[in-house]
């Protein structure tokens, strides 16, 4: 009897808390990819009018009641109708970067609260009246929204552990590694941008209904920042964290509301408590922002994150230990076309970069030959690493051609390069570093795999095949480059040679037919030179690779690679057999002779 | 759209856009050592304009919990603008200590400290509404003695009448605009801003008390805020205690359109938003509130730093 009574006192509190957990998630998923977008409230804006309108004007129903399945009907197109508006102004807006696009979004819902207050399909300043009521009391919305906040937690829980979500999580900690991994940075976050507005379109419909009148201050820069208050403070690296934030926060100025009606108190408490309330719920924001720093919900007071897990516990690991011959079989079912039409695997041809003045490569051409090393040297600031980048999609060039087993790749973007076979390093090191040792390895593999957002999110068994799958080939390539028992770890805690094979073993997960290193030796002791000389003459062999290698260490190039390119302040001055350029006097006074 | 019009509009605009400068600059100047937006920059505005109001010895409303109160002093209005914008600045001090410094000693994510700001923020409103209530209050007529309410830029023959209080908030802002200029570029002090603007940690081995300057930025920065909020409470009235959260978005739009961080830049986007807004035709003039953001949306568009900014500002 207390419960029903508690129901119906606090239903519609009830009501609010869980539209503001499914905003704040709305909110969040964008979040997720790295995009602070404070555009919730202009899109739950948009679904709000849009049921407004159509309940009170276009659906048919009796005097002040509505029925569910008119409800449902509006939040689909709620829905659809945000997701297109979504995608016309992601797609422009998310060019920015970091807070401008923030700025961007805040100036998106301001020019949709004004327009709002002018249209007279709107209401003008008035707004909309008299919404119809699809239930009987306020506490009935649960039977909408309750499943909704169920639901969207599930579809979060799953896609953070799939490909698409993973694909997200990867933008947000590096994106240009995860660009150069495959994944298609406009892509995903337009993805990430529109869920999160259909979510916030779809409270917008129930929200209109529930509060009965829809006017121009509802989805307004307040509204942006409550939501943006609710992630962080719930705790911004797990699902349940906005979920929570939103619960609490709106709980509390109530709770508050209702501590002032307790008898007995000064009646000076009780008028702060009542009218001060806000000034409290500031306050807190304020001080949990210092001492919660993480959020209330972190992914460790979740009985330990799934990425720190000692990965021996779970079954997921294979018995065998002897390499894998799936692994190798990434790169037998690639096309051997290259080698009997007599077109160069890579050929670079009259390449020029410039940043400003500077010239950082000056019409380069080579070509290399599939399956050989092919070693790149110069002094510091030769243009090693910007011939790389441009191989790569990450530089534009002035001028030249990139041509790559026949296809033009001048000026393709990362993924796309990547898409093709060509998979690299970093000559700083850009793993995941936020993440776990298998995660860098599953990111990697999102060109081996297809599962999309509905997929995953359901958990169809396509997805769950396909996930073991990629599990299985990142513990086998884990296995040979050494780091199986670290698996769990975070990649920025390992040791730094590790983190350099950690990177190798990442670029193999691509399956790529190249293989471009950068500096892969840098930083480690001779006896670690030796064993990564050892790996790389290994992996060629064994995923039939071709390998271009920026490289320093002087021995270990001439060592390794079959043909060497020599730079100098941007120009290709030598090209040949170790030996040959050893001896080239011109290439001793650049770069070996001291 | 008449000869005189166009005049009287063109000196509006210029009117406010250069208290939007005035304004934006406070967020400006806290960015560019910060890399942070400060959010309750709307509420020292708010509290500026409250704080001058009280200083001129004028009366509460009757909802606050200072209803009907007075302040014992009664400054003339100039003597009140500087005390209240330096009692705002004051404030601003306070507000570093209490939403910035902690996170910064923890070295918190910035976001985070965008959070606590608006946490603040949201507690100063809330404040001035428990102590002032929330009706519009409007300074006393005539705060300037006996000058003209309007001024004639046109000839006898055909008079272009602006209101007096637009020029001298004109004048005001050009003179606060002068000083600042003088100050980051003509000073020791401003030397050491730009410094941390350019490299923290470098500034920091160089000997630069940097938790001293960053204090005295927010002084300076609130000052900013807060005077704008007297002078824009004069040209209108002060709307309540939540004036400055309208007027800190516009802000924000600002600084974006000039470029994060960069000074003239803030300037100049100021001056643009101001005249966007004071041409828009007026029977369109219900739309004006989306002009700044509409502008906003298309520069960014274009220039994805702003008018002035460059790849490699918005390390946020």
């Amino acid at each position: 009897m207390i419960a029903v009574a508690f129901l119906t006192t606090y239903g519609f509190l009830i009501v609010s808390m869980t539209l503001a957990a499914l905003l704040a998630l709305s909110l969040y998923i964008p979040f997720l990819a790295g995009q602070l977008s404070l555009a919730s409230p202009g899109f739950y804006a948009l679904g709000g009018y849009i049921a407004a309108v159509l309940a009170t004007r276009v659906l048919p129903s009796a005097a002040g009641s509505s029925p569910v399945s008119a409800l449902l009907l509006e939040m689909a197109l709620a829905a659809v109708a945000s997701g297109l508006l979504a995608v016309a102004v992601g797609v422009p807006a998310l060019r920015l970067r970091g807070i401008y696009f923030a700025l961007a979004t805040i100036a998106f819902v301001e020019i949709l609260r004004v327009v709002s207050l002018n249209l007279d399909i709107t209401g003008g300043a008035v707004g909309i009246f008299g919404i119809p009521q699809p239930f009987a009391s306020q506490l009935g919305y649960l039977w909408i929204v309750a499943p909704l906040l169920v639901g969207t937690m599930v579809v979060m829980w799953r896609l953070e552990r799939t490909r698409a979500g993973r694909a997200l999580v990867a933008l947000r900690e590096d994106e240009l590694a995860a660009d150069a991994m495959g994944i298609n940075p406009t892509y995903y976050k337009t993805l990430a941008f529109t869920l999160g507005a259909m979510l916030a379109g779809v409270v917008g419909a129930i929200s209109a209904h529930f509060l009965n009148t829809w006017n121009a201050r509802q989805g307004t820069f307040d509204a942006s920042v409550s939501l943006l208050a609710f992630v962080l403070i719930g705790g911004s690296r797990t699902f349940l964290g906005p979920v929570v934030g939103g619960l609490i926060l709106t709980a509390l100025p109530e709770v508050l509301r209702a501590a002032a009606d307790i008898g007995g108190l000064p009646a000076w408490i009780a008028r702060f408590l009542k009218e001060g309330r806000l000034i409290i719920f500031g306050t807190l924001i304020a001080v949990g922002s210092v001492f919660f720093p993480r959020g209330l919900i972190t992914p460790e007071l979740l009985g330990g994150p799934r990425h720190f897990r000692d990965p021996r516990r779970g079954s997921e690991r294979p018995a065998s230990t002897d390499g894998g011959p799936s692994a190798r079989a990434a790169s037998v079912d690639r096309p051997r076309r290259d080698a009997a039409s007599g077109v160069a695997h890579l050929a670079v041809r009259r390449v020029s970069c410039r940043f400003g003045g500077l010239t950082a490569v000056n019409d380069v051409s080579f070509e290399v030959e599939r399956g050989e090393i092919f070693g790149i040297i110069g002094p510091n600031g030769a243009g090693k690493t910007t011939l790389f980048n441009v191989i790569t999609g990450l530089a534009r060039p002035a001028g030249g051609q990139v041509v790559y087993r026949g296809d033009d790749l001048t000026g393709r973007p990362p993924h796309t390069v990547a898409a093709r076979g060509i998979a690299r390093t970093f000559q700083n090191i850009r793993l995941f570093g936020g993440l776990s040792v298998m995660d860098n390895m599953l990111i990697a593999q999102h060109l081996r795999t297809k599962a999309g957002v509905v997929s995953g999110a359901l958990g169809l068994s396509v997805a769950r095949a396909e996930e073991q799958g990629i599990r299985r080939r990142a513990w086998e390539l884990l296995e040979r480059v050494g780091l199986a028992d670290r698996a769990g770890e975070a990649a920025r805690g390992l040791p730094y040679g590790d983190q350099r094979r950690l990177e190798i073993a990442r670029a193999l997960a691509l399956g790529p037919a190249t293989l471009l290193m950068d500096e892969p030796a840098a930083g480690m002791n001779a006896d670690e030179k030796r064993e990564l000389s050892g790996l790389v003459r290994a992996i060629v062999a064994e995923f039939d690779l071709t390998v271009m290698l920026i490289e320093h260490h002087v021995p270990l190039v001439m060592g390794l690679c079959d043909r060497i390119a020599v730079l100098n302040f941007g120009q290709l001055i030598d090209l040949g057999e170790p030996e040959a350029v050893r001896q080239n006097p011109a290439v001793v006074e650049a770069y070996l002779g001291e | 759209m008449t000869r005189t019009l166009l005049v009287q509009q063109f000196l509006n605009g210029l009117a406010i856009g250069s208290v939007y400068a005035i304004f934006a600059l406070g967020f400006t100047l806290v960015f560019s050592i910060l890399r942070i937006i400060n959010f309750a920059h709307g509420a020292v505005f708010t509290l500026g304009a409250y704080l001058t109001y009280a200083l001129t010895g004028s009366q509460f409303g009757i909802n606050g919990l200072l209803a009907n109160a007075t302040l014992g002093v009664r400054l003339p209005f100039p003597l009140a603008l500087i005390g209240g914008s330096l009692l705002a600045g004051l404030a601003g001090v306070a507000l570093e200590r209490v939403a910035f410094r902690p996170l910064r000693a923890r070295g918190a994510d910035p976001l985070l400290t965008l959070v606590s700001s608006l946490g603040v923020a949201v507690a100063m409103v809330n404040v001035m509404q428990y102590l002032f209530g929330a009706e519009i209050y409007s300074f006393p007529p005539r705060p300037f003695g006996n000058v003209p309410p309007a001024v004639n830029f046109g000839s006898e023959a055909t008079p272009i009448p602006v209101r007096s209080v637009q020029v001298i908030i004109f004048l005001v802002s050009v003179a606060v605009l002068a000083v600042l200029t003088y100050l980051i570029h003509g000073t020791r002090v401003g030397k050491a801003l730009r410094a941390v603007a350019e490299d923290p940690v470098t500034a920091r081995l160089l000997g630069i008390n940097t938790d001293r300057l960053i204090v005295f930025t927010f002084f300076i920065s609130s000052v900013l805020g807060g005077l704008a909020g007297t002078l824009v409470g004069l040209s209108v009235s002060i709307a309540g205690p939540y004036f400055g959260i309208a007027f800190g978005l516009k802000g924000l739009a600002v600084i974006v359109l000039g470029g994060l961080g960069n000074i003239p830049g803030t300037m100049l986007g100021g001056l643009l938003i101001g005249l966007a807004e004071s041409f828009v035709p007026s029977q369109h003039v219900a739309y004006r509130d989306a002009v700044p953001f509409a502008l906003l949306f298309v520069v960014l568009l274009v220039r994805p730093y702003g008018l002035l900014g460059e790849a490699g500002s918005d390390r946020a």
